[in-house]
């Protein structure tokens, strides 16, 4: 990846992307026996830049509040955060400031969804690695989080996985394409949604259990 | 390292706090101490102070359920909404984050084992017109027996399922309770070599019968600095052998959310 550069995975259902993603972020330390790893060791992990993380589903927890959740991950990274600028961070994402003292378990599924894109896009990180952020948004949501993400390629590397072509063809640069584990292409995006489309289905999934 | 560590054991501390359990527990206490007040009107002696006695007695159990339950609840949460997963994009190292989440359900048994001291303070007081120190000083042992469990516990998650590690525990701890008794058994009833066994047993399994000071407190005997001491340094080192193992393991494993 080159700097300011959006990075879009792709590739069918059980293909690998997420395991990718987490490879990558350093959550397997212990490739063997894994049908997919072994493929991918010759890729550089993310452990020396500062990163932030949309992961599929919002891992929160809900006894917390939004405050609580961004001044932890704020205090981990060493980048101080102040009330006034988590509350920005949060507007950015569409949220109320006042949600920041609330409770996670009183949040809707939209609303976990946007704090995990606030605490991924506060601090400005090297990486910005997002496992299909926009899935579960409503089309107000999803066209907000697409700028936002947009304003973001100016200062953060995108490596995004999603399943939508029409997002990979607005904000990618790159394109792997993933099949039962392998990287079957790795290059610039095509010309065209069209020829995205065409590249996309060369690729089915293999035969369940094969 | 230390700030990650604090930071991490700080929001464990803070979202357990939060839960039904601490109000579970709280009530729970009422309810005991309650019955307490209640059983010491029974005269069985001048001697033998049965409110310190059922007050022990009642701790012990909450003491252990408190360190297993919130254990268990931190773990399990952990695993089901997968936890792990966004401080560990951060420049924190595993190890610290492991040990930084072990610690802040430490905080909190600190916090309910200051919650007991002034409580049974209080109570002694208004009943007798004096604390007796032993009481207080059984109940340190109690906590240290409690974080030994707890480390136990701790240790046990990183090999089974949080549910299966919970009922070992309490089985390790069963066993270990009772190895006072097996080992007097052993010598009066067993051959030599049995009873060398036995005795390798009662030092290299978690042995909570070093804890346990309860009569002498009850009868007002007073425990000396050995009686103290021996038990802090068997509970420390023991625990932090377990919570070292348990480190190491957890350091290689696979964390996959979506799996556990």
């Amino acid at each position: 990846m080159t700097d300011k550069h959006a990075l879009i995975l792709l590739g069918h259902n059980g293909a690998g992307k997420s395991t990718l993603i987490r490879y990558l972020l350093g959550f397997y330390p212990d490739e063997r026996g894994h049908p997919f790893l072994p493929h991918w060791q010759h890729l550089p992990s993310y452990t020396d830049k500062t990163i932030g993380y949309v992961p599929e589903l919002p891992f929160l927890d809900p006894h917390l509040t939004g405050w609580d959740t961004l001044k932890l991950q704020a205090k981990l990274n060493h980048t101080p955060l102040s009330k006034q600028q988590a509350g920005d961070a949060v507007n950015a994402v569409g949220l109320d400031s006042d949600v920041l003292t609330h409770r996670i378990q009183t949040y809707s599924k939209g609303m976990r969804q946007r704090l995990m894109l606030a605490q991924a896009c506060y601090h400005k990180p090297d990486v910005l690695v997002l496992d299909e952020p926009l899935s579960g948004l409503d089309p107000f949501g999803h066209q907000a989080i697409l700028d936002l993400l947009q304003t973001m390629k100016q200062h953060s590397q995108l490596l995004l996985s999603t399943h939508s072509l029409e997002d990979a063809y607005r904000l990618g640069d790159e394109i792997w394409l993933l099949q039962a584990g392998t990287l079957v292409y790795q290059g610039d995006k095509p010309g065209s949604i069209e020829a995205l489309n065409d590249l996309y289905f060369k690729y089915p999934p293999h035969a369940i259990g094969h | 390292m230390l700030s990650d560590i604090n930071c991490i054991a700080e929001s464990t501390f803070k979202a357990l706090l939060r839960q039904r359990l601490t109000a579970f527990f709280l009530t729970l206490t009422a309810i005991f101490i309650g019955f307490g007040l209640l059983m010491s009107t029974v005269d069985i002696g001048v001697r033998f102070r049965l409110f310190e006695n059922l007050l022990l007695g009642m701790q012990t159990f909450l003491l252990h359920i408190a360190g297993w339950l919130y254990l268990f609840e931190m773990v399990r949460k952990e695993q089901s909404l997968g936890l792990f997963v966004l401080p560990l994009t951060t420049t924190i190292k595993r190890s610290h984050y492991f040990i930084g989440r072990f610690l802040g359900v430490v905080w909190l048994m600190l916090l309910l084992l200051a919650f007991f001291a002034i409580i049974d303070s209080l109570l002694m007081l208004i009943i007798s017109g004096s604390v007796n120190i032993g009481l207080l000083q059984q109940l340190y042992l109690l906590s240290l027996s409690a974080l030994l469990s707890m480390a136990t516990l701790y240790f046990l998650t990183t090999l089974v399922s949080p549910v299966n590690a919970i009922i070992y525990s309490v089985i390790i701890w069963f066993i270990g309770n009772g190895l006072d008794e097996l080992l007097l058994f052993a010598e009066k009833k067993l051959t030599a070599t049995s009873t060398e066994l036995i005795r390798g047993l009662y030092y290299l399994w978690p042995n909570f019968s070093f804890f346990d000071k309860t009569e002498l407190v009850a009868n007002e005997i007073g425990l000396s600095w050995q009686q103290i001491a021996f038990p802090s340094i068997y509970s420390l080192l023991y625990s932090s052998l377990l919570l070292w193992a348990a480190t190491l393991i957890y350091q290689r494993k696979a964390l996959n959310p979506m799996a556990e």
